[in-house]
């Protein structure tokens, strides 16, 4: 009996806010992009207003108590001290810049600076808040503080970038080149989700407090070889970062550095891979009142 | 012992005598009767196990509940204000406006919140309703070995606050720092004996042996 | 891990359920997965708005306020707090309910203070019910005091409130054990049990089947030809009862029906504590002063886990722990959920190979003796009156002479004044007989209730025959084995045994040793008797701080100063001397013995073996005896709130079952009880019954507690049993009273009861007696106060029902008033002791070094007297062969010992949800290094098997705190009725819930050397307890 708090639903949350703040922040830089964005830029603002959106409705079911009572969720910006209630009010923010940029859009008007600049800040606000709303839940010493916002961001734009270069390559296929910055981020970002995933294993195993560092060598242990290994070798790390990475390299040695179906596997993996990290993290945490019983 | 002011100037504690639990779950089930918790719902539990190398045994039983914290994480991090800290300085929920979000839950190291049927999240209240009417709650009323001693901890003369001066008091997880209104004596010795046991709730395993690495 | 499975009776809706109730006489279940409380809406609207005493979301209405500030206690009026007897258990506490002064719901349940069992200390008879309310708050002075109930008790009210209850009379609509009923009148099951008839014509069944008044027949001898067992009235056989001063209405039932066959679970509950070879007395049990003692031994009996008072063991020894007065050792097998914890350094835990008590035991005499450091002094003081010129308050009898002669009529027997040619003494004598010892200051024999000082060790011949003093016997048989031997048979290191012994002499009269159910083994007579053969060697007996006597109050109280309750006139005297059970009488004097060796037969063997000096009843042998219709079978069996074949590890088996259900063997089965248990599953009739809580019963103390009182139980709310048209309601007790009425027995009816001067009083209710056994107590040994009008106020006592009240004179009315507000009466502690620490409500008490109770019994299958003395004998079957030298210990390396479990009471409380939330299964618990040998781990599926074949499959739980050799199984566990099969009455069925049946059940071995085809569950034999403890078994993992 392994005490958990949170489960799929808050997995499926994070995943789809992180996927979309990856998405939009991907939409948002596209403003300063001298190519054609115009597809990709859409793209990346429906995908990241709808699974933001969707994500949101999730963490709402997820609290029944306000799903039954909901003017309760009016009180969810009491407390400022609680990382929820500003990231409550990031996703808030998130949501009305996101739906002002899309109706820019929508009307074929130009979207102003201003609001791909607030686009920017909520996206990486949005990303960060997944990563410090675990990171504040001390009793679970996976839930790192220092590393998991982080974390989170890169894996965000990771599994954004991909889900938005995914679709271009079916509807927007040649505003791909334009965003020029991809190949070397499709190199680096998986880079970055590896060193800081292994900064996160180092860090969990080398918790101080005899409680602590039983419960985090557990969650650690579940992961590596527990009952999480093959979601943790098989998701967070061939799919999460092998496999991008692989076609990351691919695409920036290639001579043209187009997309191809091995980018198209890549980006496929990736968005399965940051889905399976943040389902190990919040799955395979185990709470220190277990490490008490050690 | 130094804690927190509160508004009211009492310090509502729990100390408990490890030493002196025998895990008989007289305090559990008086919990569930005295606060109308159903079969599933704990406010407060028992971890049992068997303590030290054949064949220099002992029983070990550490009684959990809310500790009632000077620096809550639970308070803290909970959005909409549910959670609060009453003049006494208790933890307390308001499930009017808790819309159980979990994060409270997440939050607190000791694992000792749940949530009811609606959602709402729930823990021990310190019988908050008993214990205001200068009643014990029903945990340490229930204890037969008085493990659980119960007081005002600013009160110099309340069996607790003695005990206290004379045995002193450790937290659950003094590693963490938060100042906790439920402690014990003798936990710390009893942690560091080898497990020799899986690690029950009641009659149910918890920890199973092959789990903690023995 | 396992969820619950509560499907079955999940399926049933509210609606039918309350249906249901009303056609089948069942109430309960009211919230089968919650607490059955009123829910959250309802209570808040009962909130009441009081600010002193305020409800919050959670938490009921409060009992009292108190203020810090000026120590002031506030009663609240809505609520009201009664004190009587919990009996979720045995261990009969005190109980405290708080009930809704209008809705009499109970709203929570606790300990009575007033109770030495649940308050340590305790609150004196004569402090106000205000003092009583001060153990519920924060009052500094109080909390250590608060009195408390313990886990199971709160198990036992989860079942009162929400388990399916028997509430009406029902009558078999299937065969025995099928589980269908029909529900029937009260009246019809008066009419058909006493009358009888056949019953079941409308089943099929043809038999003609004998009620009560056919059976009680006093001219026609129960067995032909064999006038032993009397006449056929004792075809009545009867088991039932417990130590919760409710079995008085059966004992006068019984005794007024006119049969001897009367059995309830004290063999199979305490074994062999019930033979008493090694102490002579009038005392009941003896224990261990747990409040008063520097050391005490536990041997048998974990403080704090289990006992005969849990609780009270429980609070003192914790209390000596805590405030480091005492140091206590723990021998057992199981490391208990008890007091050897973390954190102190004055508890240990020694683990012991089961059923080795008496090997350790001689190791600690031996070195006693070998190092000469026993009180020679008070051993040789030849009687009471000189050992307590000594400081002491027993004797033994180590300078008394046994007859060694084997030509001698009295071979093996003490040497009386008679057999020496000595002038038996004129000098008062505590005991039945006198003894003869050889004065140390002449040298001669004398009568030694004449002599000062004994010789311990003498042999000789007085008046030419050949003798030996007591002592020499228990030294021979010490110096059967080296310490080391002795070590290596119990599995205690030797430096421990001589530490524990050394320390046992060291603290003199302070020091103490006891046990219980770990002596009911195959060899429990001698484990019973280790207590008293050491408390010999320092004369720690009946002193402040060693063992003393339990039990202490107003035996009966039937007869006291204002009633006279066990009288009546008419009542038969037909009292035979054997019993279907087989004990207290010998295979020699059986008419079958004498037939068959009339007829040529050599030393004929029995089916069965005979007791002589087996326990007083026995209702294991009872058990085994129907199983086999051996000695022979009954004309109606009537139970009452027992369980004796799952009591008897070994004797839960088809074959037993079948016994039971067969009509031949049991022509008419009636059982009282309250759920559908093991015995009305099985029976043809099912008499509704009243629930603790809802009945009288008065007892004394089954703790060790060296004090006086007498507790009580009485109907603290109403019964939920049917109520019948004269407003009594129904139960066992009612059943009793209206059975002897139609069958005219004397002492029933309207002119039944005797008052002390002389008037004759009606006999139609529970109360009619109870009611006047409490006045009895109110006026023993000082009579009471009457109780004041406020505290009949703050208990609501003026709203009890009038034919309490009637059963009294209104004098008497006022001290029962008060006994019911206290929940018992207690003397004050002060007159226990004398300044010399003699405890002064003991008996007078001798310790027999030698038996000859025990010394001059044979064994009828081997033809060998039993030793004298206490010794080191491994278990045997029947016939004393060895149980290893028939099966191998190589191929059954294991023994077993069972222990009450702490989520479950005895066979009960698998019908409490929460109880089973907490534990839904017991485990096989094995030393962690067996199991690493034998590759079993933790969780594992495992198979103990005895060499009879038996499998008890369950999982593995590795434990440091279990001894190797050992399997420690949980009692309890497992069911074949109770809420497990399916139940239908009339047209409706409450499916059964598997989650009631789990776990394992600890089944000992077949004797395989009793007589050809009979069934027979090892036990002790000589004491006739089952041999529940020890046995063979082999670990095995079942392959898939
Ligand atoms: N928790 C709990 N308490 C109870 C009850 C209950 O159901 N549950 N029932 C009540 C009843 S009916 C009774 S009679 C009393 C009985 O109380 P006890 O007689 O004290 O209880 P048991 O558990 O039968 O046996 C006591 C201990 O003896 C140990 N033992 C077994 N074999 C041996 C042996 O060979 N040598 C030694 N030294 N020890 C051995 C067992 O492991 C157990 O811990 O308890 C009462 N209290
Ligand atoms: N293996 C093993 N065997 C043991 C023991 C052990 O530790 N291990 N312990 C032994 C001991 S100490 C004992 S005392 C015996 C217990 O054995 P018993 O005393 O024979 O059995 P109980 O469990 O008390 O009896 C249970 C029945 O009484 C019914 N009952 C309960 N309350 C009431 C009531 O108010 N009225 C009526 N009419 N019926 C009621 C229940 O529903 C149930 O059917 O078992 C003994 N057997
Ligand atoms: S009531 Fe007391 S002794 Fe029993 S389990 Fe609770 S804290 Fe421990
Ligand atoms: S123990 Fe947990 S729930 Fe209680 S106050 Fe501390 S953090 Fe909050
Ligand atoms: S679940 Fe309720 S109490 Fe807990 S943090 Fe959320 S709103 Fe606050
Ligand atoms: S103080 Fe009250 S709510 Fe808290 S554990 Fe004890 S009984 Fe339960
Ligand atoms: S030990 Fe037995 S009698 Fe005492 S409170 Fe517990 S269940 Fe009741
Ligand atoms: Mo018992």
């Amino acid at each position: 009996m392994i005490a958990m708090v949170w489960n799929e639903l808050i997995v499926c949350y994070l995943f789809l806010a992180g996927l979309g703040a990856g998405s939009f922040l991907l939409a948002s830089v596209t403003g300063w992009l001298s190519g054609s964005t115009k597809k990709i830029r859409l793209i990346g603002s429906v995908v990241g207003l709808a699974t933001v959106a969707v994500g949101t409705l999730l963490l709402m079911v997820d609290a029944r108590a306000g799903l039954g009572s909901p003017a309760r969720f009016f009180g969810l910006v009491s407390n400022l001290g609680s990382p929820m209630a500003w990231g409550v009010l990031c996703l808030s923010v998130f949501l009305v810049i996101a739906a002002a940029s899309l109706i820019f859009q929508l009307a074929k008007k130009k979207v102003p600076k201003f609001i791909d600049v607030l686009g920017m800040l909520c996206s990486l606000g949005v990303a960060t808040y997944t990563g410090v709303l675990l990171g504040a839940a001390k009793a679970y010493p996976l839930w790192n503080m220092a590393i998991l916002p982080a974390l989170f961001v890169v894996s965000a734009a990771l599994a954004g970038f991909s889900l938005v270069s995914a679709i271009a390559y079916f509807s927007a296929r040649d505003e791909l080149p334009s965003l020029t910055f991809m190949p070397k981020a499709e190199v680096v970002l998986p880079v970055l989700v590896g060193v800081l995933f292994a900064a996160l294993l180092v860090a969990t195993a080398a918790v101080p407090g005899d409680s602590a560092h039983a419960a985090a060598s557990l969650s650690v242990q579940r992961m590596l070889v527990g009952s999480f290994a093959s979601v943790f070798w098989i998701g967070v790390v061939v799919c999460g970062i092998v496999v991008p990475l692989v076609a990351g390299v691919c695409r920036l040695i290639s001579k043209r550095r187009d997309v191809t179906n091995v980018g198209m596997i890549g980006y496929v993996a990736s968005c399965i891979g940051e889905f399976a990290m943040r389902y190990v993290i919040v799955m395979a945490a185990v709470s220190i009142t277990l490490g008490a019983a050690f | 012992m130094q804690r927190a002011e509160t508004k009211s100037g009492k310090r509502p504690f729990m100390l408990v005598d490890v030493s002196l639990c025998i895990g008989c779950h007289a305090c559990v089930n008086a919990c569930k009767f005295e606060n109308e918790l159903e079969i599933k719902q704990f406010n407060t539990w028992i971890e049992t196990w068997d303590a030290g190398e054949y064949p220099n045994v002992v029983r070990a039983n550490v009684p959990h509940l809310c500790n009632h914290c000077d620096d809550a994480p639970c308070l803290a991090v909970c959005p909409t204000g549910a959670t609060y800290r009453n003049d006494d300085g208790l933890i307390l929920v308001d499930q009017e406006k808790c819309i159980g979000c979990k994060y409270c839950m997440a939050a607190c190291p000791f694992s000792v919140r749940w949530q009811n049927d609606a959602g709402e999240v729930e823990k021990c209240t310190f019988c908050v309703n008993r214990t205001s009417a200068g009643l014990l709650p029903a945990c340490a009323g229930n204890c037969p070995t008085h493990a659980r001693l119960f007081g005002d901890l600013n009160d110099p003369n309340s069996e607790v606050a003695k005990k206290v001066a004379e045995l002193g008091a450790e937290s659950m997880l003094p590693e963490l720092g938060i100042g906790t209104n439920t402690c014990y004596v003798g936990l710390a010795e009893t942690n560091a004996l080898p497990k020799s046991s899986s690690v029950l709730h009641g009659g149910r395993v918890a920890v199973k042996l092959e789990e903690m690495g023995a | 891990m396992e969820e619950e499975k509560e499907d079955g009776s999940m399926a049933i809706t509210d609606l039918s359920r309350r249906r249901f109730t009303q056609l089948a006489g069942l109430t309960g279940a009211a919230a089968l997965a919650g607490l059955g409380l009123p829910d959250a809406a309802e209570a808040a609207e009962q909130a009441p708005v009081d600010p002193e005493f305020p409800v919050s979301g959670r938490g009921r209405k409060l009992e009292a306020a108190y203020d810090p500030n000026t120590d002031e206690i506030k009663v609240n009026d809505e609520v009201i707090v009664r004190y009587s007897n919990c009996v979720g258990c045995y261990a009969m506490c005190g109980v405290r309910l708080k009930l809704d002064r209008d809705s009499r719901e109970i709203l929570a349940q606790g300990g009575n203070p007033y109770n030495p069992c649940n308050a340590y200390p305790v609150l004196p008879f004569d402090e106000p019910l205000t003092e009583a309310y001060r153990t519920m708050t924060q009052s500094p002075t109080k909390q250590t005091g608060a009195a408390t109930c313990c886990g199971r008790s709160l198990g036992a009210l989860d079942v009162y409130l929400n388990s399916y209850r028997i509430t009406t009379p029902l009558k078999r609509a299937g065969k025995r054990g099928e589980g269908k009923w029909e529900p029937i009148s009260w009246d019809q099951l008066i009419e058909e049990t006493v009358e009888g008839g056949k019953l079941f014509a409308h089943l099929g069944e043809d038999r003609e089947i004998e009620g009560f008044r056919a059976v009680r027949d006093f001219d026609t001898p129960l067995v032909p030809d064999a006038p032993e067992f009397g006449s056929k009235a004792n075809g009545l056989i009867y088991c039932g009862g417990r130590t919760d001063g409710r079995g008085q209405t059966s004992t006068r039932f019984l005794s007024m029906y006119g049969s001897s066959n009367k059995y309830s679970h004290h063999s199979s509950c305490y074994g062999a504590k019930g033979v008493y070879p090694y102490q002579s007395g009038d005392g009941d049990d003896l224990g261990i002063d747990a409040e008063n003692n520097e050391y005490a031994i536990w041997m048998g009996t974990f403080p704090g886990a289990n006992g005969g008072s849990v609780m009270s063991d429980l609070k003192r020894v914790a209390a000596t722990i805590e405030n480091k007065q005492a140091k206590i050792v723990v021998f057992d097998p199981n490391l208990g959920n008890g007091v050897v914890t973390p954190a102190q350094d004055n508890a240990v835990w020694y683990p012991i190979k089961p059923a080795t008590n008496s090997a350790l035991t001689m190791g600690m005499i031996r070195w006693i003796i070998d190092n000469e450091k026993y009180n020679e002094g008070f051993m040789c003081a030849p009687n009471l009156p000189q050992a307590i010129k000594l400081g002491f308050n027993a004797c033994t009898n180590a300078t008394h002479l046994v007859i060694v002669d084997e030509a001698h009529p009295n071979y093996r027997h003490m040497m009386h004044p008679e057999d020496a040619g000595l002038t038996p003494s004129s000098a008062e004598n505590a005991f039945e007989d006198q003894y003869v010892c050889i004065d140390a200051a002449t040298q001669q024999p004398a009568v030694s209730l004449d002599c000062d000082k004994g010789l311990m060790e003498w042999e000789g011949e007085v008046n030419g025959v050949k003798v030996r003093t007591a002592y020499l016997f228990l030294k021979d048989s010490a110096n059967e084995h080296t310490i080391e031997e002795y070590s290596e048979i119990c599995g205690v290191p030797v430096d421990v045994i001589e530490e524990v012994a050394s320390e046992f002499v060291a603290h003199g009269t302070k020091s103490s040793v006891n046990g219980a159910g770990g002596v009911t083994s195959a060899n429990g007579t001698d484990a019973t008797s280790c207590y008293s053969t050491l408390a010999g060697l320092t004369g720690a007996i009946c002193m402040k701080g060693s063992i003393i006597a339990t039990f202490v109050g107003v035996t009966g109280p039937g007869n006291g100063e204002r009633y006279l309750l066990s009288k009546a006139e008419g009542m038969p005297k037909d009292k035979p001397d054997a019993r279907v059970d087989r004990t207290g009488f010998a295979w020699e004097d059986t008419s079958e013995y004498k037939r068959r060796t009339a007829a040529g037969e050599k030393d004929p063997k029995p089916l069965l073996p005979w007791y002589p000096g087996g326990v007083g009843t026995s209702d294991n042998q009872m058990v085994l005896s129907l199983a086999n219709g051996y000695p022979h079978k009954a004309k109606i069996l009537l139970t009452w709130q027992c369980n004796p074949i799952k009591a008897t590890p070994g004797a839960q088996r088809e074959e037993v079952m079948a016994a039971f259900k067969d009509p031949d063997i049991i022509p008419l089965a009636i059982c009282s009880d309250v759920v559908e248990g093991t015995f009305a599953h099985m029976a043809d009739y099912i008499v509704p019954d009243t629930m603790y809580r809802e009945h009288f019963g008065i007892s004394q103390h089954a703790a060790w507690w060296p004090h006086k009182g007498n507790f009580l139980q009485w109907p603290m709310v109403e019964p939920k049993s049917m109520k019948l048209d004269d407003g009594r309601h129904a139960s066992f007790d009612v059943y009793l009273c209206d059975v002897g009425r139609k069958l005219g027995l004397p002492g029933y009816g309207d002119e039944a009861l005797l008052s002390a001067t002389g008037e004759k009083l009606p006999f139609n209710d529970a109360c009619d007696y109870y009611v006047k056994a409490l006045a009895n107590v109110a006026y023993e040994d000082g009579v009471i106060e009457d109780l004041s009008d406020e505290e009949i106020r703050m208990q609501a006592l003026d709203t009890l029902p009038e034919a309490w009240k009637k059963a009294v004179t209104p004098e008497e009315w006022s001290k029962v008033q008060r006994l019911l507000s206290r929940g018992c009466r207690t003397w004050p502690e002060a007159d226990t002791w004398d300044d010399q620490g003699r405890q002064t409500y003991a008996g007078a008490y001798m310790v027999n070094f030698y038996s000859e109770e025990r010394g001059s019994v044979r064994n009828h299958y081997t033809g060998k007297f039993y030793e004298g003395a206490l010794g080191w004998h491994a278990e045997t079957f029947s016939d004393g062969t060895p149980i290893a030298d028939v099966y191998s210990r190589e191929e059954y390396p294991f023994g077993a010992a069972s222990h009450k479990p702490y989520f479950r009471c005895v066979t009960m409380l698998s019908d409490s949800a929460l109880l089973r939330e907490l534990s839904p299964h017991n485990y096989l618990e094995i030393n962690i290094e067996d199991a690493r040998e034998l590759g079993i781990k933790d969780g594992d599926t495992v198979q103990a098997i005895n060499p009879s074949g038996d499998v008890m499959e369950g999982v593995a739980m590795l434990r440091g705190g279990t001894a190797r050799g050992n399997i420690g199984i949980s009692f309890g566990y497992t069911q074949d009725a109770y809420g497990s099969t399916d139940l239908t009455v009339g047209d409706e069925t409450v499916p059964g819930n598997p989650a009631i049946n789990t776990g394992v059940q600890l089944c000992q071995m077949l004797d395989p050397q009793v007589g050809e085809g009979a069934i027979f569950a090892f036990s002790d034999p000589e004491a006739s307890t089952p041999g529940r403890n020890g046995g063979m078994f082999k670990l095995v993992v079942p392959t898939a």
